[in-house]
């Protein structure tokens, strides 16, 4: 739909009008753009509802007028955003009226996975049918370990519901599509927690970064604005609170952080250790929190009486700063004064996550740095790390009896024992099974986005595979599946939207519809409540509610009889609730329970706002129950492993470490291993992640990518130093070719002194085989060229340790 | 009558561009194909300018022969239109397209606009935007255009209106109502997005206002002050 000048004046019938709009019958003006605003006046309506687009659940406004959602702010009450959306979010209006939605249920009737398809339309229930025939077939042959559900929503009921579906019908291949998972392994070896770390931006006094992207694309982009925002203006009230940024390569990040220390690629784990030297060395560090919550900071015996190395003593015999200069780029005056401003602003909170950890010394960097909040004990006060406060809800009906939750599902036994199921444990335990993938359930996922497993990917199929995407927009995922049953849009769904899994605050905002649905899609909740309810075992006894708004509701009864917390509420109210709930108080607001919710869906959600901190005693779920600095939970594992030399060279190798004995369990650190291309010409390749989520949602944004992209027209760029630059001829806005093995892509040449020199960086998030008409062929994708290797504790991918070669291309290569 | 004005605090702004998204969705600004950008031919009424720190606004410049040992740091700027209390836009548009209304907001009337371009080439601030596209969305998008908010043709030139608009919805509402506009009635849509809440809005003249005490601070300065355009934008500068 296009309008031209002649119509334009045409619709405003040559009135003199006046400036900006509502004085000339603008509602003319759209009808001849074919919108349907004819009836005056308008009807207004706001409803509040909450984001789904990432896991923050950022609470929103919707403004519509005669039924059609038009605009959209946010909710000044939502605890987590108060008011504030990312431009993902602003743009979330675009996710509701794409062209290219998912407008039916469809089935494969031939063509090949991942190239052309034919396509018939079937109906629900007809589409339902095929899926539960495939099932209970695979269930009655005894053969449920084929069926594989790869959940990318990842919170809520939605996925609670999932994880339990897939457990009754007697399958445990429920695995996580997670993008960003590096910092539970290190958590989990020091605090024995099964989950992320969460973090009290809003109170820490000295914020300190080892290459966290808060600004770009971080787990929780809002928690990160608005940690930065905070610290920054609280900078400026007279309350002086400090932001320090330590990575490879400038950023946005970077360049609003107070200090940027800018350190040789794979060393942030080196320059934590290097502070922690002064925090020791100088006794800046809280030794009475050492003393009583840590264990493995001095040198210790163990029940057999052999001696094991401490913290301390491996810190101050390897790690001077000035000793690590060399590795870090550091002077050993900066760490000092970095350390004595860390140790004199309390509370102060060390975060590694991003490019730190995806390398093969990211475990033992993420340690590093949880070793520092332990050293100055910012380990559960306010300002500190502590795990993010559970929503509280009624007992799950499938849940045996005494079992708390369990946290993120943790992979099994061997390596990469303490990562979570992760889609690389999917292919593996696939590979394992030496069976193919029987039914593949991919929902909020896009395992076939072409990075470097998704290969891996379609040889788990055979043409008996039966792969199901629920995504309500084209992507990757959908043209290799087999049956696509979309989902709505989330302005079309009820859902819970918990906080983010970084945010420490308890949080859930309701995601209520704004309209009914567009096209014949469904609510893919209400599909998995449907699939539980006719496969699993007594499913309508386990699965009690058909609609997604029951299980809101039923959530709602449980938080009405909670005596603790509230519905979303102004700052000002959150305090009072917060110290009235630290004396033991609590009033009921909502003596019904029809009240209750009909003011939660006004305010959009509840939350609570008082944390308990200091509950050192149930926090570690180590074997000493402290803070380890000496990793006991791996040791013991290890031991268990390889019961004959557990900490000699096998164990190392187990550990994919070269230090053994004792250090392999300490914070500690070695140079990362690097893979691809070797030789003086090479240069490491770091991906970046601009502000798209993996999924294909945001790539289908047009204005989420032109803001991204700046004026490079939405192509893939590449960062390279000046000096690298010269050396191969490559100039400013050029193309060049990057290389790995027998791979390469395309990218567009920004030199700039931002990296340092022997480092290029490469957004993530184009290059999409498949996708809407924002997101198809636009760019190119360096996924396809990283490697495979994982990391042996973490299970992770080691994203950021590729070296690749950078020619000069032609100018007649095509971009996409 | 207030005087509609605005402040940046550049110290909360984290540079994240979701002002930029929610003035497009809000004004109804067209999809541009990535082409478009490479021709500068784009347009984003609220745009966030990066600049190198020390050297002022990123030009494409390249840096193959910079070696400078220190990265450079980028700052970034949120550039709505300035609404200018003497605006150098006005007085070059031979149709009166362009004016500065009473209530300090300088307006933009479209179906006077001949698409002359004085007033893009005369305004400092780039904040002036001449469409050279024929604006487009697909069918199924239309639903969700601002009824309040025409769209332009190919030919006239547009830029940030403070969301005029709404406060001719709010100036009814008051006058139904029988009384003066209250502070905070009136909100241009990229303030309502703003996750730092770097954005004020209001009354200038009213000394009561958070937006007045905060262009009233030492730390507020606008955009080339010397061309003596008078700004009511104003920022609020980062503090070291």
């Amino acid at each position: 739909m296009s309008i031209n000048r002649r119509d334009f004046l045409a619709a405003i019938g040559g009135a003199a009008a006046g400036y900006g709009v509502s004085k000339i019958p603008l509602t003319a003006l759209v009808d001849i753009a074919g919108g349907d605003y004819s009836s005056v006046p308008a009807v207004e309506r706001w409803v509040t509802t909450s984001c789904q687009i990432c896991p923050s659940g950022c609470g929103m406004i919707v403004r519509k007028v005669d039924g059609n959602p038009v605009g959209i702010k946010g909710n000044p009450l939502h605890p987590l955003s108060r008011g504030g959306l990312c431009p993902v979010g602003s743009e979330a209006l675009h996710l509701l009226y794409s062209p290219d939605r998912h407008r039916a249920p469809m089935q494969r009737v031939g063509g090949t996975r991942g190239k052309e398809g034919k396509w018939k339309k079937v109906g629900w229930d007809a589409g339902l049918d095929l899926l539960k025939q495939k099932i209970r077939a695979l269930v009655e042959n005894g053969e449920a370990d084929r069926i594989y559900f790869l959940d990318g929503y990842d919170r809520g009921m939605l996925s609670e519901t999932a994880r339990a579906f897939m457990a009754q019908i007697g399958s445990s291949n429920y695995f996580l599509d997670r993008d960003s998972n590096q910092a539970l392994t290190s958590y989990r070896l020091t605090q024995g927690q099964k989950r992320v770390p969460a973090y009290d931006f809003d109170n820490t006094r000295f914020l300190l970064s080892f290459g966290v992207p808060f600004l770009e694309g971080w787990q929780s982009p809002m928690q990160g604005q608005r940690a930065i925002g905070t610290i920054r203006s609280a900078s400026s009230n007279d309350d002086p609170r400090t932001f320090v940024h330590v990575d490879t390569r400038s950023s946005k990040t970077s360049d609003l952080a107070d200090r940027f220390l800018r350190i040789k690629p794979g060393s942030h784990g080196a320059l934590a250790l290097a502070l922690a030297y002064v925090l020791i060395r100088y006794e800046l560090y809280n030794q009475a929190f050492v003393s009583e919550h840590c264990s493995g900071f001095e040198d210790w015996t163990d029940d057999e009486g052999v001696q094991h190395q401490g913290f301390k003593s491996y810190v101050l015999l390897h790690c001077r700063p000035e000793d690590l200069q060399e590795v870090t780029g550091v002077s050993g005056a900066d760490v000092v004064e970095l350390a004595r401003d860390f140790a004199a602003s309390q509370p102060a909170l060390a975060v590694a996550d991003g490019v730190s950890l995806a390398l093969s010394n990211g475990v033992q960097t993420g340690m590093a740095v949880m070793a520092l909040n332990a050293l100055v004990g910012s380990i559960d006060v306010a300002g500190g790390v502590r795990p993010a406060e559970q929503v509280p809800h009624p007992a799950y009906p499938w849940a045996e009896d005494g079992k708390e939750n369990p946290g993120d599902p943790v992979a099994g036994n061997g390596l990469f024992h303490f990562g979570i199921q992760d889609a690389q444990a999917l292919v593996r335990t696939v590979s394992e099974s030496k069976k193919k993938i029987g039914v593949l359930l991919c929902l909020h996922s896009n395992p076939f986005f072409p990075r470097e497993n998704s290969d891996q990917f379609r040889d788990l199929l055979d043409d008996k595979s039966m792969v199901v995407s629920f995504s309500p927009y084209p992507d990757e995922t959908s043209t290799h599946a087999d049956l696509i049953l979309p989902d709505h849009s989330f302005l079309e769904r009820w859902q819970d939207a918990v906080g983010p899994r970084t945010y420490p605050y308890a949080t859930m905002g309701i995601t209520r519809p704004v309209m009914d649905p567009l096209y014949d899609t469904k609510d893919s909740f209400e599909i998995v409540l449907d699939l539980a309810r006719s496969l699993a075992p007594k499913g309508g006894d386990l699965f009690p509610w058909k609609k997604s708004k029951d299980v809101l509701l039923w959530l709602a009864g449980g938080l009405h009889e909670l005596k603790r917390g509230s519905v979303f509420t102004n700052e000002r109210e959150a305090n009072e609730i917060a110290k009235m709930e630290q004396r033991g108080w609590w009033v009921r607001s909502y003596p019904d329970q029809s009240d209750f919710w009909s003011e939660l869906l006004d305010r959009g959600g509840w939350w609570d706002p008082g944390l308990s901190h200091g509950l050192w005693g149930s926090l570690f779920r180590t074997p000493s129950h402290r803070y380890e600095f000496f990793s006991r939970g791996l040791h013991d594992w290890l031991a268990n492993q390889d019961p004959e030399n557990h900490v000699g060279a096998h164990g190392a190798i187990l550990l994919g470490l070269r230090s053994k004995g004792d250090v392999a369990f300490l914070p500690h650190f070695e140079a990362p291993d690097y893979e691809g291309e070797e030789g003086e010409e090479s240069l490491l390749l770091h991906v970046v992640h601009p502000i798209t989520p993996n999924t294909a949602v945001a790539a289908s944004l047009p204005w989420v990518r032109e803001v991204i992209s700046g004026r490079l027209a939405w192509e893939t760029w590449v960062e390279i130093h000046p000096a690298d630059a010269r050396h191969r001829s490559i100039h400013d806005q050029g193309l060049v070719w990057i290389h790995s093995g027998d791979r390469k892509v395309v990218a567009r040449a920004r030199v700039t002194n931002r990296v340092q020199e022997g480092l290029v960086c490469v957004p993530h998030g184009l290059g999409r085989p498949a996708g809407g008409r924002w997101a198809r062929s636009r760019g190119t994708n360096p996924d396809s060229l990283v490697q495979r290797r994982l990391n042996p504790l973490s299970g992770m991918q080691e994203t950021q340790s590729l070296r690749v070669l950078i020619t000069t291309a032609d100018q007649g290569v095509t971009h996409a | 009558m207030p005087r509609w004005g605005m402040t940046i605090d550049l110290s909360k702004c984290t540079g994240c561009a979701s002002c930029m998204v929610a003035c497009k969705v809000e004004n109804n600004l067209p999809i541009q194909k990535p082409e478009v950008i490479l021709q500068s031919r784009d347009i984003s009424w609220m745009e966030i300018l990066p600049m190198k720190e020390g050297e002022g606004f990123e030009g494409g410049h390249a840096e193959e022969h910079s070696d400078h040992e220190e990265p450079s740091r980028m700052r970034y700027l949120p550039r709505p239109c300035m609404h200018c209390d003497d605006p150098p836009c006005v007085k070059v548009c031979p149709v009166y397209a362009t004016t500065l209304d009473k209530d300090g907001i300088v307006s933009q009337i479209y179906d006077r606009c001949i698409g002359c371009r004085y007033c893009t080439n005369n305004c400092p601030y780039t904040a002036k935007l001449f469409v050279w596209n024929t604006p487009e969305w697909p069918d199924e998008m239309m639903a969700g255009i601002n009824p309040d908010v025409s769209v332009r043709p190919k030919g006239v030139v547009e830029k940030c209106t403070f969301c005029h608009h709404r406060l001719q919805r709010a100036s009814e509402q008051a006058k139904a109502e029988g009384r003066p506009i209250k502070d905070g009635e009136f909100l241009p849509a990229c303030l309502e997005v703003c996750p730092t809440q770097a954005i004020l809005f209001g009354d200038l003249d009213d000394p009561s206002t958070p937006v007045a005490r905060a262009a009233a601070s030492p730390r507020a300065f606008r955009e080339l002050e010397d061309l003596g355009t008078k700004p009511k934008v104003f920022y609020l500068k980062e503090d070291y």
